[in-house]
């Protein structure tokens, strides 16, 4: 079934909608982008939970809570990523469809005006926010900070990313820096989200069983409240890192674990936007992206050194990243064989069945992309950032025509930047 | 083959139990691009101790051996399962439970071919000295990868805590030591003691024609010649009247300590749909009580005693029931000292009226949010089943729930001592 955004912009309000009624949940996602930059990164960070802690008509979180859970459940949620050189605050909403509820006309509605009200109208004290919920928040952030040491998984990846990219927007943590949490007071916080969302432009993705006509109408008179937020609508560009010769910088960090996590991170040249796009995300998946691939299959199945590893390309950055957790002992092992792995795809060494068992594993996960209604924003999301429109029909398409030696192409491009091993502290 | 159609929530669900004992649903989801199929055994890590059919005594199996056995069944004489699923695009998987072992795959073609396949693998052990020792290596790298990670260790903490040695308190994956005593030997006494159909689910959901896969699974199962098999002898210990441990302890190199509290209780003379009563009023009245929109949230939020993360939980299944509140803490004791004064306190002024009402409504809009995803209609239905509930039945109860069915599951679920606390704390 081919599906298509409707999309209105309102001043530099986008709205994009898709009806499709097989949901019985109408999903809601609102972006806001901006550069990522040490001076901002932490306060922006902070916006999110400080936001949903009250607005003008709920001064207080236990009411604003009450207000959501009134329409059956409504949930909100918000967070930071990071894109590339950007940094984009996100909102997500999930609202019961009418028809499955006792008197839900007016649901969708209300939480929509909600929606807008904790993003755009905070309860204020003196031109500021709160001063005892930015007093929380500064500290539950700090713990937030430190707290990201507590997966070792994803404390790892973060790591080998931030030494790829020092110096750069994306070696920024997304959540920013604890030095700086203290600086913030709840006056620059309410000027930086107030110039944020006046001079940004603000998209409003709305996907599930909704009448588009009667929507945008909705939505275009809720926006009408905020007639502060300015009509132009800034651009920021998506750039990508600077190339870098291979150097194979090698990293270790000592904690007190029982297993050791090794990441390796490589550079490509290729990116969304370019017509190699699809041949690196098959290159990515015989490497590492599915229980058929190389590393699965060498690293955990053959010699039982593993029982995660596998391998994840960023198209925004061009970036192969590949993890493995592991007895410490056994590192130069396991490294050699991932890298045994990369030489394969780069000397063209892959099986039919490798090829074509990751094309079809590609092409089903595309598809899945229909039944989940915020993914399809997400390619629309890169849509935005890159120039560069990939339906699903299309990823499918590019996908099926992918040779092996297109395969061995893209992977020619992956150079060795950083390894990077958390390990133990020894007895 | 029996239709079913739920009109609140426009759904219709066909079910069926083959000759062989094999409890058959399928669910027509219209419009949606993959089908999702899973097939369950009522089997997990809580089976410690059983009769292998055709012998008289009980036996007792290592700790852990119920996901050994999820994991070896991918394995069969020509080679990997995954690579029969990936030849028809399908991606597969599979998890092991308290009570359950799933088995799953997701496809957005060829479905007969992956059905075929889920159904034949599972029905097919293929164990070996050697496949048996690989997997050892694999399992040890898993069971050291939620050792260092404090939410399995603060929770695993709390059911050591409330259970002790009693099957219930066993680590899912065991430990290293008890999983090198597996052998191919135990692990088909288990495959023979439990994955007879008449002990198992299938679950098929999806853009498909009924009678078309109800048919093709009658065929296959058909053709496999099973004989009946008697009741399967569980030999479960009584829930120790006492809690194992007041209090848990154990430390990780994290940042901030991770702390969980909550009360067991014996739910072993209650029936299945008691059960299902009793799990919905607790999920009412410990999210009016701790809920973000409740009072008490806020204010331990503001003292700075929890973050976003705290949250809560009950489980049930046919022996024990226990609730679990927690989330990161800056002060575990102080955290779990106001929580053991207010909850009594919850109980002696009772819940409020209108916090019932819409704690009711908040649950009726989480229950619509799962029908949007294929795979958790399958697996919690599964689940569900397992433990004798049925989801659908879900929506009916918890609007005729009045406040004294709340007030009831307190007043049988608050008892101070089954209450248990388990605590991470961060290497200093």
């Amino acid at each position: 079934m081919k599906q298509t955004w409707l999309t209105v912009q309102e001043g530099n309000c986008f709205i994009h909608l898709l009806r499709n009624h097989k949901f019985k949940m109408v999903s809601v996602l609102a972006q806001v982008e901006i550069p990522l930059a040490k001076e901002t990164v932490t306060k922006t960070a902070l916006l999110p939970q400080l936001l949903l802690r009250a607005t003008k008509s709920y001064p207080d979180t236990m009411q604003l809570t009450r207000a959501f859970d009134s329409l059956y459940g409504t949930n909100m949620s918000a967070y930071v990523t990071k894109n590339g050189n950007l940094q984009t605050l996100e909102w997500v909403m999930r609202v019961p469809g009418a028809s499955y509820l006792p008197n839900g006309h007016d649901v969708l509605e209300k939480a929509l005006t909600l929606f807008m009200e904790v993003m755009m109208d905070p309860y204020q004290e003196d031109r500021g926010f709160a001063k005892q919920y930015v007093q929380t928040e500064l500290t539950l952030h700090k713990q937030r900070i430190e707290n990201s040491i507590n997966d070792k998984g994803a404390y790892a990846a973060k790591r080998c990313q931030e030494i790829m990219f020092e110096g750069q927007p994306y070696g920024l943590s997304k959540q920013g820096f604890l030095e700086d949490v203290d600086r913030l007071t709840a006056d620059a916080l309410f000027a930086h989200h107030h110039a944020l969302m006046q001079e940004n432009a603000l998209h409003f993705y709305l996907v599930g069983p909704i009448d588009e006509q009667a929507t945008v109408t909705m939505l275009t008179s809720i926006l009408a409240n905020y007639a502060w937020r300015k009509n132009n609508v800034e651009q920021h560009p998506l750039s990508h890192p600077q190339a870098r010769q291979a150097r194979s910088l090698y990293v270790n960090e000592r904690f007190e674990v029982n297993q050791a996590k090794l990441n390796l991170g490589y550079f490509s040249g290729v990116h969304y936007e370019d017509d190699d796009y699809e041949a690196i995300q098959v290159a990515n998946g015989i490497l590492g992206g599915f229980p058929h691939s190389k590393l699965f299959v060498n690293v955990r199945e053959k010699e039982s050194l593993a029982y995660s590893a596998f391998s994840r390309y960023d198209g925004l950055n061009g970036t192969l990243l590949i993890h493995a957790g592991i007895d410490e002992q056994v590192y130069p092992k396991a490294r050699s064989i991932i890298e045994a792995q990369i030489d394969d795809l780069q000397q063209g060494k892959i099986t039919d069945d490798e090829l074509l068992f990751t094309q079809d594993a590609l092409i089903h996960r595309y598809r899945l992309a229909d039944d989940q209604p915020l993914t399809q924003a997400g390619f629309h999301h890169y849509y935005r950032l890159t120039g560069r429109e990939r339906s699903t029909d299309d990823l499918i398409e590019g996908v099926r025509h992918v040779t092996k030696a297109d395969v061995q192409r893209v992977a020619q491009s992956f150079a060795q930047d950083t390894i990077y091993l958390l390990q133990g502290k020894g007895d | 083959m029996q239709e079913l159609f739920y009109e609140q929530i426009n759904e219709t669900l066909f079910k069926k139990q083959l000759d062989n004992g094999l409890m058959v649903y399928i669910m027509p989801k219209k419009d949606f691009r993959q089908t999702y199929a899973c097939f369950t055994t009522r089997y997990g890590s809580i089976d410690r101790s059983f009769v292998v059919p055709g012998t008289d005594t009980p036996i007792e199996v290592p700790d852990g051996i119920a996901h050994f056995l999820e994991h070896k069944m991918f394995e069969e004489e020509e080679g990997d399962v995954f690579t029969s699923f990936a030849r028809y695009g399908a991606q597969a998987n599979a998890f092991t439970t308290f009570d359950a072992t799933t088995y799953l795959f997701s496809c957005t073609d060829h479905v007969n071919e992956n059905l075929e396949t889920l159904l034949n693998f599972v029905q097919h052990p293929y164990f070996t000295d050697d496949n048996v020792n690989k997997e050892k290596g694999i399992i040890a790298q898993e069971i050291r990868m939620y050792d260092d990670n404090p939410n399995t260790r603060v929770y695993y903490g709390l059911l050591e805590a409330m259970f002790g040695k009693h099957p219930a308190g066993i680590n899912i994956a065991g430990t290293v030591e008890s999983i090198a005593e597996i052998t191919k030997e135990n692990l088909y006494a288990c495959y023979d003691t439990f994955y007879h159909p008449s002990n198992m689910i299938l679950f098929v959901v999806g853009d498909v024609v009924p009678h078309g896969i109800m048919a093709q699974i009658e065929a296959n199962q058909t053709a496999k010649n099973y004989r009946r098999q008697a009741t399967i002898e569980r030999t479960m210990p009584p829930l120790p009247a006492q809690v194992h441990a007041t209090k848990v302890s154990a430390k990780l190199a994290i940042a901030q300590p991770r702390v969980l509290f909550g009360y067991r209780e014996d739910t072993s003379d209650l029936t299945s749909i008691d059960r299902q009563k009793h799990e919905q009023a607790m999920g009412i009245w410990m999210d009016c009580v701790l809920g973000k929109g409740s009072a008490l949230y806020q204010a331990w939020l503001a003292k700075g005693l929890i973050d976003h993360s705290f949250g809560m939980n009950y489980i049930s299944n046919a022996w024990c029931g226990y609730s679990i509140f927690g989330g990161n803490t800056t002060d575990p004791d102080q955290l779990v000292q106001h929580a053991k004064e207010a909850l009594p306190k919850a109980l002696a002024v009772g819940i409020d009226h209108e916090d019932f009402l819409l704690t009711k409504k908040k649950a009726i809009g989480q229950f619509l949010q799962l029908l949007d995803s294929p795979q958790a209609i399958a697996n919690v239905y599964t689940l569900e089943r397992v433990r004798g509930f049925d989801l659908f039945d879900q929506l009916t109860i918890l609007q005729s729930l009045t406040i004294d069915d709340v007030h009831q599951a307190m007043r049988t679920h608050l008892h101070e001592h089954q209450f248990c606390v388990s605590e991470v704390l961060p290497i200093s």
